[in-house]
């Protein structure tokens, strides 16, 4: 189980395909985390993150209508939500696409496919860093 | 008078014919050149036609739109097939568990003093029936799997498609003499400069992360 996380925190999992939104929301029950929401795209994850209250969003990279880049630069622009931790989880792994993500302020970066033990990882860290800077 | 008109009509009589001619002359040279430009405009076209494989003509009209049904066709498939697996995966889970109940029950009853053989043997014949289910999903998860093979030959196919089309869209760039991009080539396996995670890990490193 991933430290520092409540395990009742809710996650927004966004992804265009909804196998893959299956793959995170099993992989985080796995983990001990169900309080699970998915949009489909960008614009979805926007209007879902108004509605309620998120403390975690995992997002894949490449989407229509906002790319999951453009979803982590508009969150971090947000004042509402600019301090959720953002995980990229992602088929996208070229180097150029790492250091935007890193830019534009996300928080972990997983090259798919991933497995449960190497989600546990990155969310540990995000975590750990997040307590360790409050 | 009249001979003077007689002199003007003779002079335009005169300036009139070498109009007529110059204008025929003219006609004939505009004609020439009008043909000469058709004539090798024509040629031109002829020369693309025949260029081409006349296979991109099938290509064009009923490969193309094949390969995107085929590739619909194969998201679906691959999308179902998943969706089986985890549904099998489910049921092996809660079996398991049933398992995991079942062992605990026989753990229970056999530290108890007085424990009948039959009882024993009778739940341990129900164990032994729950573990043959779990094998037989295992081998139906398996077997739900062989849609990818369906689904990989159906993506070969028209991933050797795109690579012909982009041969035939090459040869046409180059015989109009349009530089192509190389770096944009897609090569025979499709391959391109994806990083692993530690790669990614590293980059993640420089910025504290």
């Amino acid at each position: 189980m991933a430290v520092n996380l409540d395990p009742n925190t809710k996650i927004l999992v966004v992804d265009d395909f909804a196998t893959m939104r299956q793959i995170v929301r099993k992989s985080l029950g796995e983990l001990g985390f169900h309080n699970v929401q998915e949009a489909v795209d960008g614009v979805d994850a926007l209007e879902k993150l108004g509605k309620d209250q998120f403390g975690f969003i995992i997002s894949d990279w490449n989407m229509p209508n906002m790319m999951g880049l453009d979803l982590l630069k508009a969150v971090r622009a947000n004042e509402k939500f600019k301090g959720i931790p953002f995980l990229m989880v992602t088929a996208e792994a070229k180097r150029d696409n790492v250091l935007e993500a890193a830019k534009a302020g996300v928080s972990q970066y997983i090259v798919k496919p991933f497995t449960v033990a190497s989600l546990e990882e990155k969310i540990t860290a995000i975590f750990a860093r997040k307590s360790a800077s409050a | 008078m009249t001979s003077g008109s007689k002199k003007e009509r003779k002079g335009e009589d005169g300036a009139t014919g070498a109009c007529a001619d110059l204008r025929a002359a003219l006609s004939e040279i505009v004609s020439t050149a009008h043909k000469t430009r058709f004539e090798a405009l024509r040629e031109t076209l002829q020369h693309i036609r025949t260029s081409f494989d006349p296979a991109s003509v099938t290509m064009t009209s009923t490969n193309i739109p094949d390969a995107g049904s085929k590739l619909a066709a194969a998201l679906q498939e691959s999308q179902e097939a998943t969706h089986k697996v985890f549904a099998l995966v489910e049921e092996q889970k809660s079996l398991v568990e049933q398992c995991d109940a079942q062992l605990s029950q026989m753990q229970h009853i056999a530290s108890q003093a007085s424990v009948s053989q039959k009882e024993l043997v009778s739940l341990i014949e129900q164990h032994r029936s729950l573990t043959k289910k779990i094998r037989e999903r295992a081998h139906d998860i398996v077997i739900a799997q062989e849609s990818q093979d369906l689904v990989g030959q159906k993506i070969k196919k028209v991933h050797k498609l795109v690579h012909d089309v982009e041969a035939h869209l090459r040869s046409l760039l180059s015989y109009f003499k349009i530089e192509v991009p190389t770096e944009y080539h897609l090569d025979e396996n499709g391959t391109d400069d994806d990083i692993d995670q530690d790669a990614a890990n590293d980059i993640l490193k420089d910025f504290g992360l």
